[in-house]
């Protein structure tokens, strides 16, 4: 019996050929070394010549050439015996070595599939327009769907009927609040500093520099702070909770919490929304603080004191223009958290969509924010709230 | 064959631990040339763990690992890449790549390490999925067919490129008692005609007597090697009460 010769002989190539040839007869003769991890040159024509030959009815092998074999073999033998049998030609499997066939035989015996072929789809403009406006639709309505859901969770809450774990809240205020708070002084303070240079540049021709902290003070209490705060988090913390959200779709967890009679909204969503919302205000406060620090840095620079900078911004800061921007954080942690587990819960089954669910939980998230900061600048100007 | 006394895989005095947790203690045993060898044990007791140090998933607290004499534990990571060609690798959970096909999955070993032709290297993933009962399904994505199916296209995966040692982990759990015996029949198979050294982590008894030629059982009392031979003989005459207990399917050790 053959046996597989791992020991280094000089290597002759795979053959494959057909040695002689009746009307009807054709043997085959299969030579060499067979080895998957060397090329498989000279193999291809026997099939033609099978083929090209009508009246072909058997084909018989002659094996006392072969030195040695692995898979490539059997995979080669898989598609002549097949290409054979489509033709109506005996394929005399019992010429080959008993292990080949053997191994050509466990692969035949197992039920076989009919591969079906994927209809050819004619894809014309109405199609695409077609299909596109189908998901898009369909995609609204998951986002309706999640809201609802929402809302219905937050109710039970309130009613104190939600299953939920509140103490869960905690590690998300960990993650969600302290962990970003390094990130949130730098890009805070740069902002403060860059806004306190743009305003320099103008005020200093009219010599009043001290102008600036009020300049500062204000884009940062209004807009700038819980822009940032909230841009952050999206990078941070939206995407996060679209990943864990999202391979935990991805491995059945979620199903599981359904299958129990727990709402995953519930239990999931909710813990990760309330720290949301109690800790974006607090962030945008600390945001506030780090960019006028920054303005500080950059006004004290030219010649105005540290006294001066602070009663200048404790002037031009009141009531509404700070807690405008306050109030806003409160929405945006809403719309921040919704976009990452919305994203996150929505997500498909495979690595790559648990990869497209973090990228569209972050671009959700800032789109919403960008958008409901322009409702927010055009609302607050109509009831005159500055 | 060649039929040399160095074993095709050996443990010395291996041991295994998580930090300071020591899951088994010294542990020696070899693996000869195209044996069918189970590991074997209760739930928990380290045979995966014992996997994942023979392919280097994981690295000894102490001990070594040869492969073919050769020292793989101290090996460079060039060397070691290199012997890790000979192995293939089945894990408990298919670890299929999701992105892609099933096809494509048993041709991306080919495809980076033969210099086949990609009609040829179709040719032999169609049969390697063939072998597995999957003819048929080469257009499928991992998350379009059922658990066992993705479990019989991870062992298609692993016989690739034909290895010289093809770990299995935990091959027949969630297959239906036809497929796991095909499977059965496909090991002796591979073992016969390319004398493939096969490494079965398992604990489904009519496996382990179906096929192996020899089995190390971890002893998760005393945290060694509890018991090292041919599963027959040593599910009526080992002298340890836990290995008769386990291979009797007993409730209690000394009944």
């Amino acid at each position: 019996m053959l046996k597989l010769l791992r020991k280094s002989v000089p290597p002759t190539k795979a053959i494959a050929e057909v040695v002689s040839s009746d009307t009807d007869c054709h043997v085959v003769r299969l030579a060499g070394e067979w080895n998957i991890r060397a090329s498989l040159l000279n193999v291809g024509s026997v099939l033609d010549r099978l083929l090209a030959q009508p009246q072909t009815t058997l084909v018989v092998f002659e094996t006392s050439g072969l030195q040695s074999y692995d898979s490539s073999l059997v995979a080669y033998l898989m598609r002549l015996y097949v290409a054979c049998t489509e033709k109506g030609i005996k394929f005399e499997r019992e010429s080959l070595p008993s292990g080949v066939n053997k191994l050509l035989e466990l692969a035949l015996s197992r039920p076989q599939k009919v591969a079906e072929e994927h209809a050819v789809e004619i894809v014309t403009v109405f199609h695409r327009v077609g299909i596109w406006g189908e998901s898009a639709a369909k995609s609204w309505m998951k986002a309706v769907d999640f809201i609802g859901q929402t809302v219905l969770a937050f109710w039970n809450l309130l009613r104190g009927k939600a299953r939920t774990r509140l103490s869960e809240c905690w590690i998300f205020i960990q993650s969600v609040g302290v962990d970003a708070l390094p990130i949130i002084s730098l890009i805070s303070f740069l902002t403060g500093l860059i806004l306190a240079y743009v305003g320099a540049v103008q005020m200093k021709q009219f010599g009043a520099t001290v102008y600036v902290a009020g300049l500062v003070a204000l884009a940062m209490v209004r807009e700038m702070g819980v822009l940032m705060a909230s841009i952050i988090l999206c990078g941070r913390t939206a995407t996060a909770f679209a990943a864990q959200l999202g391979s935990m779709q991805a491995s059945e967890e979620i199903a599981a919490f359904r299958v129990l009679g727990i709402s995953p909204v519930e239990y999931l969503v909710l813990p990760r929304m309330i720290a949301m919302v109690l800790m974006l205000p607090i962030l945008t406060l600390y945001s506030n603080f780090c960019g006028i620090m920054g303005g500080l840095v950059v006004v004290t620079s030219m010649d105005v004191t540290i006294e001066q900078y602070y009663n200048m911004t404790i002037r031009s800061v009141n009531i509404p223009n700070f807690s405008s921007g306050l109030i806003k954080s409160f929405f945006f942690a809403i719309l921040i958290s919704w976009a990452g587990c919305f994203r996150g819960m929505a997500c498909g089954k495979s690595a790559q969509a648990v990869g497209d669910a973090t990228t569209s939980a972050a671009v959700l998230g800032i789109t919403l924010v960008v958008i409901a900061d322009a409702v927010f600048a055009v609302l607050f100007d109509a009831i005159n709230f500055f | 064959m060649t039929a040399d006394a160095t074993p095709h895989l050996e443990v010395r005095h291996l041991t295994m631990a998580y930090g300071s947790n020591v899951i088994m203690n010294d542990l020696s045993f070899g693996i000869k040339r195209g044996d069918v060898f189970v590991i074997m044990g209760g739930s928990g007791c380290g045979k995966s763990t014992l996997m994942r140090h023979l392919i280097g998933l994981q690295e000894p607290a102490s001990g070594e690992i040869f492969f073919n004499g050769d020292n793989f534990s101290t090996a460079t990571q060039d060397r070691r890449t290199e012997m890790l060609q000979h192995f293939g690798v089945m894990y408990q959970s298919g670890a299929l790549w999701t992105s892609l096909t099933l096809a494509e999955n048993v041709a991306l070993p080919l495809k980076e390490f033969s210099p086949l032709s990609a009609k040829e290297i179709d040719a032999i993933a169609r049969y390697k999925l063939a072998l597995v009962g999957l003819a048929g399904y080469e257009g499928y994505y991992p998350s379009e067919i059922s658990g066992g199916m993705v479990k019989r296209a991870s062992i298609a995966r692993a016989m690739a490129l034909d290895p010289e040692v093809l770990f299995l982990d935990e091959p027949s759990a969630g297959l239906d008692p036809i497929t796991s015996r095909l499977l059965d029949d496909l090991i002796l198979q591979l073992r016969d005609s390319l004398g493939t050294t096969t490494v079965i982590v398992t604990h489904e008894l009519a496996s382990i007597f179906a096929v192996a030629d020899n089995a190390v059982f971890l002893d998760v009392a005393t945290r060694t090697l509890g018991a090292i031979g041919n599963p027959n003989e040593l599910r009526d005459h080992s002298e340890n009460p836990r290995v008769r207990q386990f291979l009797n399917r007993l409730a209690n050790p000394n009944p």
